[in-house]
Parts: structure tokens; sequence; C-alpha cells
């Protein structure tokens, strides 16, 4: 392998895995912050892929009013499922719920779009650096898109004064509750803008990847892999992750495409029981 | 030859990254006694307690049972040696008819259905729960649970038993009851209790030894007398909370 | 103060005698050839299969509480290794059925072991993720597979839908016979003792490990058995047919919604397939997505309002009469 070939790997795989990092950063808060444990999350993920195809290729709405709205109707959706769904902690009520979940947006997505395969197809125009090393112009916009995402999404928890009363129930329900905060609003909220991640990073994907019903199980698992390497709830560990996860995958397709899911996903399987430790203080079933 | 003592506790220390919750912990328990641990919240009670059933390892320190050095071993070798306890909130197990919670125990030393459930049926009867064996663990009210607990811990036929909190949150009626029940198993069965309470009449007509803990260490060790009109520890514990009245009411 | 309710043993004993008319139902029923017949042999089939399948997975998942999302991992090893075996290597069925034993026994043992390390959703999420690796390896290992085509077997290794019928009734009888067994032994007792409170049993002196891994190998045995008959009557084996999620959550669905860790909760649930077969066969294949909405929307709906299964409503609600009555 020319040096060459090893940067651009390295570069396709750090600006695709930053878009995986995005793509997994709302499971993580919804897992380490949110303590909800949502197997549906591939599934939404897909479902905002297929709709953003349909609106730009068949109902040919622009990606202006894309952008605007699916994120918004994201948010509803989310903050909708937390407060009239979710609202019980127990485990095991989580996972049948969103798996339930998960299965009607399935089925949503073959009634409304049918199983086919979509793709945008964009032949993603390249950006050479030298003769031999060249970057996915797509891609490095998702890299920033998903930084700046990521980052807002930061300050917005810090600075803000809705962030910072997210951040008061969740760390501290009781007490929030006792000062008047209305809990189950503020982290429907918070639910809410997990989704909207979820609605930006899909956005993002659909002009990169084709979408297909399977791949919300495996988007589903690399976010999971993502949040438990990065730590639950550390959504810039998310992004990192995301990052390492995406050369990983980038030299593993490069080398051996076959197996690279086979692979991904031993690896996978490891990290998990390695990291178990990290397992502390999530609810046991 | 048997010890005298059926445990000692060599200068048991436990650190929790950084945190020590007990620290140079000695002490004996004479067999067939009741013993009371006391000590105000966060003085290292219930990390002692874990660490006696194997839950914690000591950092440092030796737990003898029976003469014999159990530190090292796991919760089921110390069972098998006659160790168990009740938990401070009885939650045992759920769905399980009383009977079959019972025999959990039963079976940790008798590997037959049939004799477990024999075994199952006699701790059962031992704390008055014949008639309510087919139930379940959550169709109790909480007292009967305090008592299907016990029994699950008896089924293990232990020769020291740790209790933890047995008594909190019952009636004075529910209360002595289960003193009568306690004292009569040591009577009759001589098993050696160990009982972490925060009831204190309870202690102070129970135990012929109290063992007071403040801060993670070993403040005082007495009778029930000698500790209640211990300086040291009628300011560190029973200051408010401590009713002479009542100990005239339940006493011995 | 005494409970008394409806006596257990005349409870138990029309519960016998409902489950009994029933088989004997399902055995006689092929006596009475008819168009309709056939047609309820082919649904009565596949409530078998998942009545099984789903009870399999009860041993595991219910009784020792290991929520695994990955069972179709299990089936699948046991339907290539039917396959594979016959079709490709000429061998003897039965040894087929050992090799996928074999490989499902140990796959449960790792899976197992991973559960004593990891709780509720991680575990989940590793079953999941097994179940992943093989169905990608099931699809790249061509030599052996023959990838996404499929393994096709020769009429003399297949059987016919009559006599598929009988076999997943035998095959639902013995698995419900030996769940009995499990439950009522001391490994039911030790398993259902860890799900429910892992610290106390500790005390009690129970090493949880080797009742879970004990669990989950005859749930994993089972169910890789299964995937062998499976095999067997259709004909072929295809990756996305086997190591598929949806096997994995209809053997959970169908034993939550009668009552996941009860008996006779694979039973109950099991007119889930019933009704999802009716949904499909109403509508058409060309509203597949119809039959996930209804399934997740049964899902989303026993997790709010029946989160124990009907067979524990079911006992809730004669508890509360015998106790009014009684």
């Amino acid at each position: 392998m020319t040096f060459d070939v090893f940067a651009t790997l390295l570069l396709s795989g750090i600006f695709t895995g930053a878009l995986y990092g995005l793509f997994a950063s709302g499971l993580t808060f919804q897992l380490g912050s949110l303590s909800i444990a949502n197997f549906g999350y591939g599934s939404w993920l897909i479902l905002a892929m297929y709709t953003t195809y349909f609106a730009l290729q068949v109902w040919g709405v622009p990606l202006v009013a894309v952008i605007v709205v699916l994120p918004l109707a994201y948010f509803a959706a989310g903050y909708l499922i937390r407060n009239i769904l979710l609202r019980q902690e127990t485990l095991a009520v989580q996972i049948l719920t969103t798996l339930g979940i998960a299965m009607i947006v399935d089925g949503v997505i073959i009634m409304a779009y049918s199983p086919a395969p979509r793709t945008l197809g964009i032949v993603e125009p390249l950006f050479y650096i030298t003769p031999g090393i060249h970057v996915g112009q797509l891609r490095f916009l998702a890299f920033v898109v998903a930084a700046v995402a990521l980052i807002a999404f930061q300050v917005f928890l810090r600075r803000s004064y809705l962030g910072k009363m997210i951040r008061a129930v969740v760390e501290e329900r009781e007490t929030a509750q006792l000062m008047g905060i209305n809990s189950d609003r503020v982290l429907g909220i918070a639910f809410g803008l997990s989704f909207v991640l979820i609605a930006i990073a899909a956005m993002l994907m659909i002009h990169l990847f084709p979408v297909t019903t399977s791949a919300g199980a495996v988007y589903q698992l690399m976010s999971f892999l993502i949040a438990t390497i990065a730590g639950l709830g550390n959504m810039r560990g998310a992004f990192l992750a995301g990052i390492a996860i995406g050369v990983l995958n980038a030299f593993l397709l490069y080398f051996a495409a076959s197996y690279a899911t086979v692979v991904l996903f031993t690896v996978f399987v490891v990290v998990l029981v390695l990291f178990s430790n990290r397992t502390a203080g999530i609810k046991h079933i | 030859m048997a010890d005298a003592d059926i445990l000692k506790v060599e200068g048991l220390t436990k650190v929790f990254a950084g945190l020590t919750a007990n620290e140079d912990i000695t002490f004996s328990v004479a067999r067939g006694a009741i013993s009371g641990l006391i000590g105000p919240n966060g003085a290292g009670k219930s990390t002692l307690f874990k660490t006696l059933l194997g839950v914690h390892r000591p950092t440092r320190g030796r737990i003898l049972l029976d003469g014999r050095d159990i530190t090292a071993d796991s919760q089921q070798q110390r069972c098998r040696q006659g160790l168990c306890c009740t938990f401070q909130i009885a939650e045992s197990f759920h769905d399980l008819s009383i009977l079959e919670a019972v025999m959990v125990g039963a079976y940790s030393r008798l590997s037959r259905r049939a004799e477990a459930r024999a075994a199952a049926r006699e701790a059962i009867a031992a704390v008055g729960l014949s008639d309510w064996e087919d139930l379940r663990y959550s169709e109790l009210n909480a007292f009967l649970r305090k008592k299907a607990e016990l029994a699950t811990a008896l089924a293990t036929k232990p020769q020291l038993l740790l209790l933890d909190e047995l008594f909190a949150g019952c009636s004075h009626q529910e209360i002595a009851e289960l003193i009568s029940l306690i004292d009569g198993l040591n009577r009759r069965e001589g098993i050696t209790f160990i009982i972490v309470e925060h009831v204190l009449h309870v202690i102070m007509s129970l135990c012929a030894k109290v063992i007071v803990l403040e801060s993670g260490r070993i403040l005082e060790v007495g009778s029930p007398r000698e500790i209640s009109t211990s300086p040291a520890v009628l300011t560190a514990y029973l200051g408010e909370d401590y009713d002479a009245d009542e100990h005239q009411k339940f006493g011995r | 103060m005494s409970f008394r309710f409806l006596s257990p043993a005349a409870l138990r004993t029309t519960g016998y005698a409902g489950v009994a008319a029933l088989v004997a139902a399902v055995a006689i029923l092929p006596f009475f050839p008819s168009p309709s017949v056939t047609y309820a042999m082919g649904l009565i089939l596949q409530i078998m299969l998942f009545v099984y399948l789903a009870q399999a997975w009860n041993i595991a998942g219910g009784f020792a509480g290991l929520f695994s999302l990955g069972h179709s991992a299990f089936f699948g090893l046991g339907a290539y290794s039917y396959a594979i075996g016959v079709a490709k290597y000429g061998l003897d069925p039965t040894i087929c059925f050992l090799i996928g034993s074999v490989l499902a026994a140990g796959l449960g043992v790792v899976t197992a072991v991973i559960s004593t390390r990891l709780s509720g959703m991680f575990f989940a999420m590793v079953t999941l993720g097994l179940n992943e690796i093989l169905l990608n390896l099931a699809s790249q290992l061509t030599w052996l597979t023959n990838g996404d085509a499929g393994t096709y077997l020769r009429k003399q290794f297949t059987v016919s839908a009559g006599t598929a019928y009988y076999l997943f009734l035998a095959l639902c009888i013995a698995i419900f016979v030996l769940a009995a067994l499990v439950r009522h032994s001391k490994l039911g007792t030790m398993c259902v003792a860890v799900k429910e409170n892992e610290a106390f049993a500790r005390a009690l002196g129970v090493n949880p490990a080797p009742w879970k891994i004990a669990a989950v190998v005859i749930s994993a045995i089972a169910t890789a058995i299964g995937g062998g008959f499976f095999a067997m009557y259709q004909g072929i084996v295809m990756p996305t047919m086997v190591f598929t999620f949806s096997i994995s959550i209809k053997m959970l669905i169908v034993t939550m919604i009668g009552g996941v860790g009860t008996l006779w909760g694979p039973l109950v649930g099991a007119f889930l397939v019933l009704f999802d077969e009716l949904v499909r066969a109403s509508l058409g294949a060309t509203f597949g997505g119809v039959s996930l909405i209804a399934y997740g929307a049964i899902l989303v709906f026993s997790a709010l309002f029946l989160p124990k299964g009907i067979m524990e409503a079911v006992r809730r609600h004669l508890l509360d009469r015998s106790a009014r009555h009684g």
C-alpha cells in the first residue's frame, strides 16, 4: 500500500467517522444522560434517510425545506415518544417499547417507501490535496457539519437556560423538581433534541450512502458500539470514537470488504465485554 | 475442639477508591450469643456487613469462622460453612412462591428436590408461615416478607446469621413477635446472631454484646447497659434517639 | 387472616384437560382432509413452530432472565448444520443435528459467560451483534453456505407438510415437557432466584454462572434443533431466512405476550402468530409493513399495559376474585 492510498483512506475514514460520531451521539445522549435504551434508534435513522430521499427525489421538495421541516418533525416525535410511551423507567419496558416502536417505523417505511434500497446516486466530487491524495467533498462537508452540530449541542447544554435545565434534571432530578422544574417536559425536550441529531445525521448520510431496510440494525449496533467505546453520555467521546470506527471501517473496506461487518461486530462484542465496567450506573433489567 | 468464638474479625480494613469505609475492626462473637452492631448512618455498618458476607474483599485483615480463615472464601463457601444473612430491604424473590423461595436456601446444602422441599417446609414452619407457603413473595405484606426472608436464610441451616435491619418499619407488636422468634431460634437451634439495627430497644432487649461503630472504626464494645451509659456512645449515637422509657417497656 | 383462592389443584386439572383437548384436536385434524383443513394445517404448523421456539427462548430468557435478542443465531446454526451436512457432505441427518446442537451449545456457553459480565441492555446488544456476525458469515462464506443464494436440499432430505405437521406437534409437546422439567427442577428454581435477586441468591450460597450456562445451553440446543427441522421442512436455507431479527423478536414477543417465565406463556402467546398470519393472508404480501406495524403496536401495548403477560394477568384476576369470594 502506498502512502497516498494510506492517506486517502485515513482521511476518508476520519471524515466518514465524524458522521458516525454524529449519528451515534444521539444514542449516547439518550443512553447516558436520559437513561433510555432506545432499540429503535437505527429505524428512526433510516426512516429519516428514506424520507429525505423521497422528499428530494420523488416529491421534489427543495433541500432547504427538508432541512427545516425534518428536524422539527423529529423533535416532535421524540418529545411525544418520551412523554407518552417512555415515562416508565424499567429497562425491560424500555427495550420492549422501543423495539415495538422500531417495528412500527419499519412497517411504515415498507408501506410508504417500499423496502427497495434507495440512493441519491451522487457522484461525489473529489478534492485533491496532492495528485495522489484526495478527499470526497461531501465527506468533508459531513465532517464540518457533524463537528459544528456536536459543538453547538454542547454549547447549548452548557450555556443556554434550557440546556442548563436539562443538565439539572439529568443530574439531580429530585432537586430540580423541588425547584419547580417540570422534569417530564424538560426530559421530553431533551429526548426530542436527540431526535434532531438523528435527523441531521440522516440528511447527511443519505447524500453519501444508499439506504436499505436492513441498514437500521447495522446503524443501531454501530451507534451502540461507538457509545460504549466513548463511555455513555460522553458526546465528545462519541465524536472521537466515531472517527476511530470510521478509520477502522475504511481500512477494513479496502483490505477485506466482505468481512468488514464481521470484524466490526466482533470488535463490538469484544469491546462490550471488556468495557463492561462502564455499564455501572445503568439500571439493570 | 470447637472454638468458643464462632466469629473472629481481626484488623479488618476496607478502602474504596481511597475512601476508608472500615478501619482496623477487631471483635469476636461468642457461639450461641446474640450481638448487636449499631452506629450512626455512614458509620460503616453495611460495608462491614458485606465484607463479612464476602460481597467485598477486605483491603487488610482476617475473618475467622469457627476458627477457619474465610477471608478469601467466596460467598458460596461461606454459606456452606454456616454464614448467612437477611437484607435490609426484604425483597427476596418476587415471583417465587414462599415455598420455592425458601427452597433456594435449602438447595445450598441439599441437591434433591424432595429433600429441599421438606427442609424448606421446616424452615417455613419455624417462622410460622405455613399457611402462606403457596403465595408469592410479592403477595405478602411487609411483615410477612421479613419472616419469609428469615425462613429462606434459616433453610441454609446457618450457624451464624446476620440480620440487616430486620426490624425497620415494624409496629411494636410485630417487633415483639420477631424478638421472641429470634430469641426462640437462638435458644432452640443454637444459632448465633449478629443484628445490625436502628431500632435500639431491639438491641437492648436481645443482645448480650453490642458493637458500636463510628466513622468506620469501633467506638466501643460492651453489654447493652454499658453501652447505654457510655458517654462516648451517648454523644456519638444515642443522643435524642434513645428513649429510656421504651427501653424499660421492652427490656427483658 | 387467610388467603383462600380457587384450589390450585382444580385449576391445574382444568388447564391440563384443556391442553390435552387442544393437542388431540390438532392431532386428528389431518384425518378430515378438505381444502380448508389444508389451509388450517399450514397455519397451525406456523403457530407450532413459534410456540416451540418461544418456549425454547423462554428457558433462557424467561426462567433465567437472559434477555436475548439474538436467538436466531442458534436457530440458524441448527438450520445450516442440517442443510450443509446433508446437502454438501452427505452426512447422516442425526449427525447433522448433533453438529448443530454442539455448535449452538458452544455459542450458548459464550453467550452465558458474557451474560455474567453484562446486564440488561448490554447483553441484549451483544446477542444482536452475535447474530449479525453469523448472518454476515453465512452470506460471505460462499464455499460453505453458497452465500445469499442459499443451500438447497434435495427431496429425500426434506419432509412433506403433513409429516412436518406431526413433527412439530411432537416437538411442541417435547419442549413443554422439557420446560416443565427444567422449571420444577433445582435448575429452574436457581435460575429464577438468580434472575429475581442475584445478591440475595449469592448470599444463600448460589453460584449463578453454572445455572445460567445450563439454561442457555438447553435453550440454544432446543432452538438449534428447531432450526434443523425448519430447514428440513423448507427445503432451503438462506442467510436472511434464518439469521434474522424477525425470528428472534417473534420468539420474544410470543413469550412476552403470553407471560415471560411462565410455563404456559409461550402457548398462550401463540394466538399472536395466528393473528399475524391472518392479517398477512387477508392483506397480501404487498402489505408486508402491516404485519410489522401490528406486531409493533401489540408489543408497545403489552409492554405498557401487560408487562408480565396474559398468564400473570389471569393469575391476578383469579387471586382477586377468590380474595373477594373466599
